[in-house]
């Protein structure tokens, strides 16, 4: 059983910090993806764990030993990489059974593994062929099949799916975690790609410039988002994000005079921003306070419709079902407190409700709409 | 195809033509003199009227060429060989290793390459002298025995070696050994090809080095041997050609069996 402890760990390259006080423990066992924008430190992460790229400062243990002084290969990670990574002169078999060759594993057994992964990789086939005359997905099941062989402590995989295209992605995606069912080795995956993440993950963490944003379940990430860039990042369509302020009564009201609900442990006049997934909206008549939208553009997705609401001050996606019809006139839009995210406007971190206290109406006081 | 693009293909086709004439006579005009017998050296034919062999036969029996031209093959075999080995090493040690100073060696190296020979030459032959190596192979190759062209050359090659091909092998947990011997240099055999050839090309035509260091005709190099026809009463235009043409074997020899990687390596700038 191998678990991953990371304790302040902190990555700079000339002077410039691309990973930052990072704690982080990943238990035995886990497929923990960690996501993030272009540039966040996602991948230098996972170099570090990995060994490729040197900690300035912190410690990471793999298995309860502090790794950070051994070299790449003695740290009992096989890793996956973007661009598979794959000896150009080598065939496929001598690839897999690469690692084991420098391991000194006599030639008949490598034989033996080599063939039992390609054979449940579906690659026994191809055995003899370069890494040139293989297909985008078949390449990829070689870098898998080199991870493998070894029977590694770890997984590390950085951004695997991304150079293949939509559908052998989804595909390969299951595979991944079918075989991290069947092997239960620890897996730590890279990616850009929120859907990949929420679909894969038994734990997500969320990076952005080089500090770890949250840590959690997907639906942790997607329900709770603890902070206004987690919330902004997690959810296609993005979550609407509109500034607000807490008013003298204690209740909240969004740019454009919208009062919404909820009871909020914040002082009045602290200006907050309003998290609304655009599947929390509804639509209802133009209000006589408040602000009155009108449909700027509809998207057909097939499954849904995401309405593009604009009023004088705002403008938010609404998704709908895909039979609704969008209103031609003015309308107004309302949210149940429950579906509400606040973010504190200075510190952009989490802003939990109070319990609702028995007869409150403070989220009732915005207009009643037929 | 318009008038003016098929005028620009033919003056493009002329101007090529003129070139391969210019690159290709003077080589035909060396072998066929090497086969004219001494009244016709100076004929303008294109072919020798009475081809003959006396310009060889000749040559073998004034000097030792054939050991002369083992031992220019041996020497110029080994410069080649170490300037690559110690290109790659330093290549390697460049491209795949940070540290500081690592920029400034590198410059130096290639600012080494702009010193002349003429410079070097007087504290090599004393340090040549020094260490016993006057009349030895091992002389002919050991100041030659690192260049930097060749490190420019690897330098360059092992850059556009994609990384994380180098990183897999390192997760691999192949050390550095076998990183360069099991995944770099495999495939960076045009780069090295074409380097070896023109490494092997110039010892060969190595000239003032052997001169200065190599004091017996039998010990000496093939360039040494060819200066022997040409004396101040005249060169011996027939036997030199001859000579010539003999010393260009083997590296025409090693050109026909490269050439495909040498092309490669010109045309291809990096790996796909």
């Amino acid at each position: 059983m191998t678990e991953i402890a990371i304790s302040q760990l902190r990555k700079e390259f000339a002077g410039t910090a691309a990973v930052e006080a990072v704690d982080l423990s990943i238990r035995s066992g886990e497929f923990l993806v960690i996501l993030g924008p272009s540039g966040c430190g996602k991948s230098t992460l996972l170099r570090l764990i990995a060994g490729l790229e040197d900690a300035t400062g912190g410690r990471i243990q793999i298995g309860g030993t502090v790794v950070n002084d051994l070299e790449p290969g003695r740290r009992g990670c096989a890793m996956v990489f973007q661009n598979y990574s794959l000896y150009p002169h080598m065939s496929v078999a001598a690839n897999i059974g690469y690692a084991l060759k420098v391991a000194g594993v006599r030639r008949a057994e490598r034989q033996g593994r080599v063939e039992d992964v390609a054979r449940l990789l579906e690659l026994d086939h191809l055995l003899d062929r370069k890494p040139g005359q293989l297909s985008g997905g078949q390449r990829q099941r070689v870098a898998m099949g080199r991870a493998m062989v070894r029977n590694p402590q770890v997984f590390l995989f950085d951004e695997p799916l991304s150079n293949l295209d939509a559908k052998l992605r989804a595909s390969m995606r299951v595979e991944i975690k079918r075989l991290h069912r069947r092997l239960g080795t620890t897996s730590v995956f890279v990616t850009h790609d929120q859907l990949e993440a929420m679909t894969m993950a038994d734990r997500m963490v969320l990076m952005n410039k080089g500090r770890i944003e949250q840590v959690g379940t997907p639906q942790d990430l997607f329900r709770r988002p603890a902070s206004v860039f987690v919330a902004g990042f997690i959810g296609t369509p993005a979550m609407n994000l509109v500034p607000g302020r807490i008013v003298s009564d204690g209740t909240l009201v969004a740019d454009g005079g919208w009062r919404l609900g909820g009871r909020w442990p914040l002082n009045p006049h602290t200006p907050v921003t309003v998290g609304m997934r655009p599947g929390a909206l509804r639509l209802t008549a133009a209000p006589a306070d408040g602000p009155v939208f009108r449909a700027d553009l509809c998207e057909d997705l097939g499954s849904e419709l995401h309405l593009h609401a604009t009023s004088a001050e705002l403008d938010l996606v609404v998704a709908l079902p895909v039979d609704a019809r969008p209103p031609s006139g003015p309308f107004g839009l309302t949210v149940e407190p429950e579906d509400l995210h606040l973010f504190h406007g200075e510190t952009g971190q989490r802003v939990d409700p109070l319990p609702a206290l028995q007869g409150d109406t403070a989220w009732q006081m915005q207009p009643s709409f037929t | 195809m318009t008038t003016r693009s098929r005028a620009t293909t033919v003056a493009t086709h002329g101007a090529m033509i003129l070139l391969v004439l210019t690159a290709v006579v003077p080589v035909y005009w060396m072998i066929v003199t090497a086969f004219r017998p001494e009244i016709e050296i100076f004929s303008l034919r294109l072919l020798p009227q009475q081809p003959t062999l006396e310009n060889f036969a000749f040559v073998l029996t004034a000097i030792p060429m054939l050991k002369m031209l083992g031992n220019t093959f041996v020497m110029a075999a080994a410069t080649a060989l170490a300037q690559i080995l110690t290109g790659l090493f330093a290549a390697y040690a460049l491209t795949c290793w940070r540290f500081p100073g690592g920029k400034v060696v590198q410059s130096l190296i290639a600012l080494s390459w702009l010193v002349p020979f003429q410079v070097t030459m007087i504290p090599n032959y004393v340090l040549s002298t020094k260490l016993g190596l006057l009349n030895t192979t091992t002389g002919l190759v050991l100041p030659n025995a690192a260049a930097a062209f060749a490190v420019l050359v690897l330098v360059n090659a092992m850059k556009s070696f994609p990384r994380q091909v180098i990183e897999a092998a390192r997760m691999d947990d192949a050390g550095h050994w076998r990183i360069l011997w099991e995944i770099i240099v495999p495939n960076l055999r045009p780069a090295i090809a074409s380097l070896g050839v023109l490494a092997f090309i110039s010892a060969w035509n190595e000239y003032f080095w052997p001169l200065l260091l190599i004091r017996k005709i039998e010990d000496s190099v093939v360039q040494i041997g060819l200066q022997m026809f040409m004396t101040q009463e005249g060169n011996q235009w027939g036997p030199l050609m001859a000579a010539a043409t003999l010393a260009s074997l083997p590296v025409f020899g090693l050109y026909l069996v490269l050439h495909r990687q040498v092309i490669d390596s010109f045309m291809k700038s990096g790996l796909k």
